[in-house]
């Protein structure tokens, strides 16, 4: 794997898990970042007496220098599986490639959910940090064709992460977005980044004259449209609709969606966290 | 208008014809939401046009292949004219001219004649029924009474053939008497008898021609074409012994005709002028009101039915050039 598929990122909020990591957390123990004095009997470790604390403790007692320890955190990639995610598989892969190896990169723990139809969590790794079964699932998703149904959201609960995580939520977001309502209130507490594929071919490069029918991928229903520019012009339109009905969609809940047109691109993700960070 | 098909079984393919309403034909694209592609009602119209389209020319190939016609019918109408039976003498002698010679350039023969006065005739009375016999040694059934013109034209140029043998004009009598058997009684009945010759009814004969000219209320008109040196039938013989059928049959059958009591006239033609005239009278005379059923042949649909569809194809092929793949 070449660094330019890894991508630096940073939770929103200080993790609180016990295994040390490569991210700001709650945890104090050794690290490089001062915390503060504690009593030897609450951290029993004699390396780190400051004798000048412990003399001016008014009740005697001896301090202990704590420092910020640095924590590993959960990246869960939610995958959105329906049928419509078909023409976006090199993008799910891609992504998941370049999101599980920058978890690896900081040693963190990556997990993987994909959303499909009936069976709502086929597809799951959990807390994997070896390659080998990333690899697996990665062959499994490119083998594997999806199910012809919307996403059922309201089966992942369960399934997610209970301390603060980095969550990328990736589908097209082509349902109705009450659709996500089961599962809003659980990644609330988690930092969530939506990213949204969508195939430019699907509304910008359509022809400006001609007769084609369109087959919905989920409902299996037609519409055969009669194309002609004025038409075209409001397919676009109604994707830049959508697009802001999506951003504000987002915004709501306090964070930004971000587009991937046709294919991921790394440093877009890049690009995203630095913005953040800034 | 009564519709039938000539094998019904294939009306079953039918059901094909609801094909169109599951598929308009176009191969479609997958596309991930439907919801993000506007309705447009030009579209929608379009579609819905294909799909009769489509269904219209499945259900005219399946009605082309069953036979699709419109079954024969009669139609009641009111006309003035007459129910007319020609009938026409194909003896040797109406191969001659006027003047009793073979034909050249300069004279036609009597039956060129009366062929293209009788076409002119008809021609020129549009809502008569006309019936042909013809008469030689035995009767000949050319046509019934009808109202088809081009059959009637047909049947008068088929005299042209050369003609038969002799004169038996009271067999050639009853036969265009049984004409108007099954015939309704409306109109005038006529019988127009073209003859250039008689010949002596025997008297069993007679005894029935009477009846039967009694029974089918007729009218009677004989355009004799005289050959010049012949006897006419107006003529008294100036010998009282040759006044006899067996010598002077023209004179005795008209005067048989004039004994019937029945409204007959008699036209004595010596050119083609004054057969003309004589046809001009009776022209003239028989416009009565006519009471008959028109009869409208089966008309074969099944071709239409083939135009409708390959149209139709040619349109749905037009479409198929204009189709678009991502």
């Amino acid at each position: 794997m070449t660094s330019d598929h890894i991508f630096q990122y940073r939770l929103a909020m200080p993790s609180c898990h016990v295994y040390p990591g490569a991210h700001v957390g709650h945890r104090v123990s050794n690290g490089h970042l001062f915390k503060r004095h504690e009593p030897l009997l609450a951290y029993p470790d004699p390396r780190r007496i400051d004798l000048r604390a412990s003399v001016l403790d008014m009740f005697g007692h001896y301090q202990v220098r704590v420092y910020q320890q640095h924590s590993l955190i959960d990246v869960l990639l939610l995958a959105d599986l329906s049928a419509s995610m078909n023409n976006n598989v090199a993008i799910l892969l891609d992504c998941l490639d370049s999101i599980a190896e920058s978890a690896f990169s900081y040693g963190d723990r990556f997990s993987f959910i994909g959303c499909g139809g009936k069976d709502p969590v086929h597809y799951q790794l959990k807390h994997c940090q070896q390659r080998g079964a990333l690899r697996a699932l990665s062959q499994q998703l490119q083998s594997d064709s999806f199910t012809a149904h919307n996403p059922c959201w309201q089966y992942v609960p369960p399934h997610l992460p209970t301390r603060p995580s980095l969550v990328f939520l990736l589908s097209d977001f082509h349902f109705d977005l009450s659709l996500l309502t089961p599962i809003l209130p659980h990644i609330r507490q988690h930092d969530v980044v939506p990213l949204v594929a969508w195939q430019t071919g699907d509304y910008d490069n359509l022809l400006d004259w001609g007769l084609v029918s369109f087959q919905d991928s989920e409902s299996r229903a037609t519409r055969t449209l009669f194309m002609r520019p004025a038409l075209r012009r409001t397919i676009v339109q109604r994707f830049e609709q959508r697009r802001r009905h999506l951003q504000n969609f987002f915004r709501r809940f306090g964070c930004e969606p971000l587009f991937l047109q046709d294919t991921f691109n790394t440093a877009q993700l890049q690009q995203y966290f630095l913005q953040r960070a800034a | 208008m009564t519709l039938a098909v000539d094998t019904p079984w294939w009306l079953a393919a039918l059901l094909l014809a609801v094909l169109p309403l599951f598929n308009n034909g176009i191969q479609p694209s997958t596309y991930p939401w439907l919801v993000m592609l506007p309705i447009d009602p030009l579209s929608q119209f379009i579609s819905l046009l294909l799909r009769v389209c489509a269904m219209v020319t499945i259900a005219a190939l399946v009605l082309g292949l069953a036979g699709l016609h419109q079954s024969e019918q009669s139609r009641e109408r009111i006309a003035y004219g007459a129910n007319i039976v020609l009938l026409l003498d194909r003896s040797n002698s109406m191969d001659n001219t006027f003047a009793g010679k073979t034909p050249d350039g300069a004279n036609e023969s009597k039956a060129t004649a009366a062929r293209r006065l009788l076409s002119s005739f008809v021609g020129q009375r549009p809502h008569d029924l006309l019936g042909i016999a013809e008469y030689s040694t035995a009767p000949l059934f050319v046509l019934p009474l009808t109202e088809n013109k081009a059959a009637i034209h047909a049947a008068i140029n088929a005299t042209a053939t050369p003609a038969l043998a002799y004169t038996h004009v009271s067999k050639g009598l009853s036969m265009a008497l049984d004409m108007f058997k099954e015939q309704p009684l409306s109109g005038s009945r006529i019988v127009l008898l073209v003859s250039d010759g008689a010949a002596a009814i025997d008297p069993d004969s007679e005894l029935q021609l009477r009846l039967a000219f009694k029974r089918q209320n007729i009218r009677l008109y004989w355009l004799f074409l005289r050959t010049a040196n012949s006897p006419g039938i107006f003529d008294k013989p100036q010998d009282p012994r040759d006044d006899n059928a067996g010598a002077m049959p023209e004179r005795y059958l008209h005067l048989f005709f004039a004994s019937l009591n029945i409204p007959y006239q008699a036209y004595q033609a010596e050119s083609p002028d004054a057969m003309q005239q004589a046809i001009d009278d009776i022209n003239r005379l028989e416009h009565t009101p006519l009471h008959y059923r028109e009869r409208i042949p089966k008309r074969d649909l099944s071709g239409d039915c083939y135009l409708w569809a390959t149209g139709l194809l040619a349109v749905l092929l037009a479409v198929k050039f204009f189709e678009v793949k991502r």
